[in-house]
């Protein structure tokens, strides 16, 4: 990647209260997720956001929770009888997948179900989804305020409305697999096959979901995906801050494989600085929420919302509040003076730092203009001096965060992901 | 693992009640941001100090009791007196860090083996707001 090119970072829609910062914020990323249910369930707000956030989005068809049979995803109605949760049961609706489901007595999804008239169906039904779902809505929107304009005789201006909200690109169904072996690994790869061969024109953008230890056969997995122009993928449970070396190394390798080995421009749905470096070595796009989601376990029920932290951009982590306050209180350069938020709201008194943990939002919009912050600095930096820059602040920070008893007072292993993420690099420092 | 938090909320509930006969306010699981801190009592001086109550994990103990050190005036950790043998040799942490140190016995009576150091600038925001809520006297 030459330094000029464009980093494409995308923001996971999670909640509709998070629909304001991402307004405030729509500078500071390229475009949106949007996860199939969620639009599926409450259509009309989140297409209103897509409308005025005015960004590209692409849509998450989410297909891999049919594989589970979570609690919380299955409820019983007056008469007892199973059903979907609110959102997924419109999920399942909008995939014409109700009858099925119901035949099935809501039995998770197995291999043995994936014949190849299903697969077309699925495609179908999650295509037609991702085609019409925001256009529609908007359109049966429009018809409501133009009906309620003629009651009060003004007429809708021929000229609103009429933009097109196509997401930048379709996605296929996707299940989550252990390793090449997997059944759930040839049904990926029977879906893009059946895509192919039926649904060439939609051009629709494989996803891989799969398991750590599936890096180390990058090349089998990626193999039969050579031929798609673009690929999204998501490592389960893969937290960039508490990986060994070893497994971001490999993760670099699968990376640098499917960008300049296959030529395949990949995205990770779940990531943080560390993939926004390997933007430097072949990652062409990097997906996250606001203030979560830089890792995701697939067996992760869906819904809820993490608790209140601060994002601190020189050691490119969250901390708790009490956290963040103990640290700049011991090393205040660290004190941010951003200009969205920090500069006014902090006003460089540390103890105001506490008022994040009700003002949600300021910390969303805080990490965002820092994340673009770190953005800049990548394109703007060749790789040698992103590494040197990660020594110099764990060198410098290290025993500023721990403590007398052996740990530190953050969580987890303090800072060490800064010095895993550069061991990670270094062999590609001088190549780079 | 069942057992030992109920021991350690029994403890927290004994500890409780000792101070409150000996006149101070204390308060149970009081909540600073994403944690809550085991037990909050306020001295006559209106000195609002934290407790972070163990069995017997100590260091855990002391990365909470930091934590609390810079919002309350005093930062104590209170550790069950039969497991205090072995925390001897670590004392000097306890004094660097400017934490005291409580050990408790099985009735709740607590003594004060380090005394912690006190905090003139803690965080007025957060202990204006644990006023508020708890309406302290």
């Amino acid at each position: 990647m030459t330094n000029q090119e464009e980093i494409k970072t995308y923001i996971r829609f999670g909640v509709h209260k998070d629909r304001d910062v991402l307004q405030n914020c729509a500078d500071d990323f390229n475009g949106i997720v949007i996860p199939a249910h969620i639009l599926a369930y409450s259509p009309e707000p989140t297409v209103a956001m897509i409308t005025y956030i005015s960004k590209s989005y692409f849509i998450d068809p989410m297909t891999y929770i049919y594989k589970y049979n979570y609690k919380s995803y299955i409820t019983h109605d007056k008469d007892k009888k199973k059903k979907f949760k609110p959102s997924i049961h419109k999920l399942t609706e909008s995939y014409n997948l109700t009858d099925f489901f119901i035949t099935k007595d809501f039995a998770p999804l197995r291999p043995a179900d994936f014949t190849d008239q299903f697969i077309k169906k699925l495609l179908s039904s999650t295509i037609n989804f991702q085609k019409s779902k925001v256009n529609q809505t908007l359109e049966s929107s429009i018809k409501r305020y133009e009906d309620l304009l003629k009651k009060i005789n003004i007429d809708y201006p021929d000229e609103a409305g009429d933009k097109d909200y196509e997401p930048l690109f379709y996605t296929l169904p996707y299940f989550d697999f252990n390793d090449h072996k997997d059944d759930w690994f040839e049904i990926n790869k029977r879906i893009f096959e059946i895509s192919k061969a039926n649904f060439s024109d939609s051009n629709p953008v494989p996803i891989l979901a799969f398991k750590k230890s599936a890096l180390d056969e990058y090349k089998q997995i990626l193999a039969p995906f050579k031929d798609a122009p673009k690929l999204l993928f998501w490592i389960d449970n893969f937290d960039e801050r508490k990986s060994d070396c070893d497994t971001l190394k490999k993760y670099r390798n699968f990376v640098q494989y499917a960008a300049y080995e296959l030529g395949i421009s990949i995205t990770n749905l779940y990531g943080s600085y560390y993939s926004l470096l390997l933007t430097k070595l072949g990652l062409k796009g990097v997906s996250h929420g606001i203030y979560y989601g830089e890792s995701k376990s697939i067996k992760t029920e869906i819904g809820g919302i993490p608790p209140s932290r601060y994002y601190i951009e020189p050691l490119h982590g969250f901390l708790t509040i009490p956290s963040t306050i103990a640290l700049i209180k011991e090393s205040p350069e660290l004190l941010c003076d951003c200009e969205n938020v920090c500069k006014e709201f902090v006003a460089g008194d540390i103890e105001r730092i506490y008022e994040f943990d009700k003002n949600y939002d300021r910390a969303q919009r805080h990490f965002l203009c820092m994340r673009q912050r770190e953005i800049k600095d990548i394109r703007d930096s060749d790789l040698n001096t992103l590494f040197n820059n990660l020594n110099k602040t764990y060198q410098e920070y290290k025993d500023k965060v721990s403590l007398p008893q052996g740990n530190t007072f953050l969580t987890d292993k303090g800072i060490d992901y800064i010095k895993n993420w550069s061991l990670a690099i270094q062999d590609k420092c001088n190549e780079a | 693992m069942k057992r030992q938090s109920q021991t350690e909320n029994q403890l927290e509930i004994k500890l409780g009640k000792k101070l409150r006969q000996k006149g101070l306010q204390v308060f149970t699981q009081v909540r600073l941001c994403s944690k809550r801190v085991d037990l909050v009592y306020i001295e006559k001086r209106k000195s609002v100090n934290s407790v972070e109550l163990k069995l017997t994990n100590w260091k855990e103990a002391v990365r909470q009791a930091y934590l609390n050190k810079y919002n309350f005036h005093k930062s104590y950790v209170a550790i069950y007196a039969n497991n205090s043998r072995r925390l001897k040799p670590h004392f000097h942490i306890f004094r660097k860090l400017g934490i005291g140190l409580l050990f408790i016995d099985r009735e709740g009576n607590s003594t004060e083996v380090i005394g912690a150091k006190y905090n003139y600038s803690p965080n007025s925001i957060f202990l204006n707001d644990f006023r508020n809520k708890y309406k302290t006297k």
